[in-house]
């Protein structure tokens, strides 16, 4: 008790003596300037020359410098009060260097960005989960199957070996049944991807994504429209009156952001839908990574939007994708077999020839991040991009603690003064390890700005499919927190060394070198060595590795086409998207000829 | 290398401290009498560097244990004047018990066989 008084009243002292710093620091002045006057007086009293007197009393009082900067930590909050000097310091010596500073900033930063660009892909792709109510209940359902097809017609990620076929569509007929007879143990739910459909609102078209979803898939997920309803199980149907739910970007897009959206119509592929609601922005769907529908509609109206492809209902056409919400207190492994007996029945009466080890067998993985394979399928290339990003950033470490070494050198004198007035060492150290910390600062922030089109450049080479990716970019605690580590641990690479080495001087020959306006060659020969032996390595995987690239890429463009592809322009019109059919396509193309 | 901290080897770590303190018992005094009053009684075997005293002074002004109060040295200068407080006192009386203990204890070690 005494103590935790002792200790608050010292603390509400020195917050008291912060703010009345300078007055303290006149004080102790004062005071050590009567001691010295003093102790003059008393020497000269004792019969010492007066001429002396004043240097012995400084001899026997100390280093004066040293007392009041000891004196000084004490009143104040050391660390964050010269952390503050240190800082001024810092920034006034970066900016008497402004080659230096940019140089070390610009290659910090490329490297900072690289990899936040890179994390970030890789968090967006891999980890983040469905921003939607409890994601780790979810599931999300894939089938097996022998050589022989249980299907006539597939729509949708399906993989082929030696030993059959995989993938996660089934038929509405096998959706429906599982989501009847399993909901003791699992409340699923289905969607289906419709692909480019052609979006007319007010007599304007646009490229959109439509994606079909069942009429709980926004319950079961737990979505919220941000204004409106969302689609409901009496949407779909094929007797319902056809509604859809907009994405926020195309409801800000194409409606303004407006209130009057609801209730509006649009045109998907010619088929005019009724807007019901709009969803958050946070929220892409349940698809492949990368994808952003612009509008949801029921599945029973997807046969409205996509005209000239199988019956939505025709059980041989498996095309809607299964996910799910584990019942309180189902496993997965309790669900499974029951999901994988209702998709067997479903197969088996849908085509009585196939034999019983024909049949699609379902496992059930985690639909905590929605649809899988491109999320598989990304894996490897972002573990090739976050070493090549690594060795980017390595580089850029070596090359400014390199550029800080022969500062070090230059700043001899500089140091070797500081020393002899009475700083310690660590004080020195933390001085340009404060620096090192304000060059890796600016340079993260330049990173982070540069991250989003880093990211945005590095996302067609991640594209699996033909359709570009889109990933909504923007700044997360966790990429903050990530650049902040990475940050850290720069510091510690490229900025800790050399000030250990730089601050490490001996008095006598760090004055006399620096007077001499030299340094020996043998002077930390050893690190600079290491650090260009690195640089090099480095540098010469990294060019190898360009080289190649551009190379491969130079030998895509040479590919003789067979004839003269300058002044041509490729476009594509899909008139049959809305409707056109037969001779008034042909009387379309005809027209664009002319 | 640069500084030398000989005074505080010189002293047993936490000496300084009580000497400031059984000093002041004596009365209000400012910094360079407290150093002279430590100098001359201890028959100047004490070498205590006299800067040292200053952070020492305000160590003990922050934990409570002295306080200070300007005023006018004899030849009428202004100086710092230290007095003990209650809890110096006290904080005095503990660790001169645990001193004594420490110094009998290594005399009792030392005695001659």
């Amino acid at each position: 008790m005494v103590r935790l008084g002792v200790s608050l009243r010292a603390w509400i002292q020195r917050l008291a003596s912060m703010a009345r710093r300078d007055r303290l620091d006149d004080e102790l002045r004062d005071e050590v300037q009567l001691h010295l006057e003093l102790r003059r007086q008393a020497l000269i009293d004792d019969g010492m020359d007066p001429r002396e007197a004043l240097g012995q009393a400084q001899r026997m009082f100390g280093n004066v410098v040293a007392i009041r900067e000891e004196t000084r930590d004490m009143w104040g909050f050391p660390s964050i009060d010269s952390l503050w000097q240190d800082l001024r310091y810092g920034v006034r010596l970066l900016r008497r260097s402004p080659m230096f500073t940019f140089t070390s900033i610009l290659s910090l930063a490329i490297g900072i960005g690289a990899s936040a660009a890179v994390f970030s892909l890789a968090d967006r792709m891999l980890v983040q989960v469905l921003p939607v109510r409890a994601p780790e209940e979810l599931i999300i359902l894939r089938w097996h199957s022998g050589p022989v097809l249980p299907f006539s017609s597939l729509n949708g990620n399906a993989s082929q070996n030696d030993d059959g076929f995989a993938s996660t569509s089934f038929s509405l007929d096998a959706v429906r049944r599982v989501r009847t007879e399993a909901r003791p143990l699992v409340d699923v739910f289905g969607f289906a991807g419709l692909d480019r459909v052609n979006l007319s609102i007010d007599g304007v078209a646009d490229l959109g994504e439509a994606e079909a979803v069942s009429g709980n898939y926004f319950s079961v997920l737990g979505v919220c429209p941000t204004r409106g309803r969302p689609l409901l199980d009496a949407d779909d149907s094929a007797e319902a009156p056809p509604a859809a739910v907009i994405s926020d970007s195309l409801w800000k897009r194409r409606f303004a952001g407006s209130d009057s959206a609801i209730g509006g119509t649009l045109f998907v592929n010619g088929a005019a839908f009724v807007v019901v609601g709009v969803i958050p922005a946070s929220f892409h769907g349940t698809g492949q990574v990368g994808t952003s529908p612009d509008l949801y509609v029921p599945l029973a109206s997807r046969d409205r939007i996509v005209r000239f492809d199988d019956k939505s209902t025709d059980v041989n056409f498996w095309w809607v994708l299964m996910m799910g919400r584990l019942q309180r207190d189902v496993t997965s492994d309790q669900a499974q077999p029951r999901i994988d007996a209702i998709v067997k029945q479903s197969t088996a009466s849908a085509r009585p020839a196939l034999g019983a080890k024909d049949l699609p067998r379902v496992d059930v993985a985690s639909g905590a991040r929605g649809q899988v394979e491109v999320r598989e399928g990304v894996r490897e290339p972002l573990r090739i991009m976050a070493i090549v990003v690594g060795i980017v950033l390595l580089v850029a470490c070596a090359n400014v603690a390199s550029l800080l070494v022969a500062r070090g050198r230059a700043r001899l004198r500089e140091v070797s003064v500081r020393i002899a007035l009475g700083a310690p060492r660590r004080r020195i150290v933390r001085q340009l390890i404060t620096e090192g910390v304000l060059l890796v600062a600016g340079a993260s922030a330049g990173g982070l700005l540069a991250a989003r089109w880093i990211a945005a450049g590095l996302l067609p080479a991640l594209q699996q499919g033909p359709d570009p990716m889109t990933l909504a970019a923007g700044l997360s605690p966790r990429l903050i927190a990530f650049v902040a580590v990475l940050a850290s641990g720069c510091v510690v690479l490229f900025a800790l060394t050399p000030a250990l080495r730089a601050s490490d001087v001996t008095l006598v020959t760090g004055l006399h070198e620096a007077g001499r306006g030299s340094s020996s060659a043998r002077y930390r020969g050893g690190l600079s060595a290491g650090l260009i032996v690195v640089q090099i390595t480095m540098s010469t995987v990294l060019v190898a590795s360009a080289l190649l690239l551009v190379r491969s890429i130079h030998q895509l463009e040479r590919v003789d086409l067979g004839f003269d592809a300058r002044h041509l322009l490729l476009f594509k019109v899909d008139p049959t998207l809305n409707g056109y059919q037969d001779e008034r396509v042909v009387q379309i193309y005809e027209d664009i000829l002319e | 290398m640069g500084r030398r901290h000989t005074s505080r080897q010189d002293l047993l770590p936490g000496t300084l401290d009580m000497l400031i303190l059984k000093t002041l018992t004596r009365g209000v005094m400012h910094g360079y009498g407290i150093a002279e009053h430590i100098r001359q009684l201890s028959d100047e075997v004490l070498h205590v560097e006299e800067g040292s005293l200053y952070p020492a002074l305000q160590r003990l002004q922050l934990q409570g244990l002295i306080k200070s109060e300007w005023g006018h040295s004899i030849n009428n200068r202004r100086a710092r004047y230290y007095r003990l407080t209650p809890a110096g006192r006290r904080q005095l009386g503990q660790t001169e018990s645990s001193f004594r203990r420490l110094i009998e204890a290594i005399a009792r070690v030392m005695r001659p066989a």
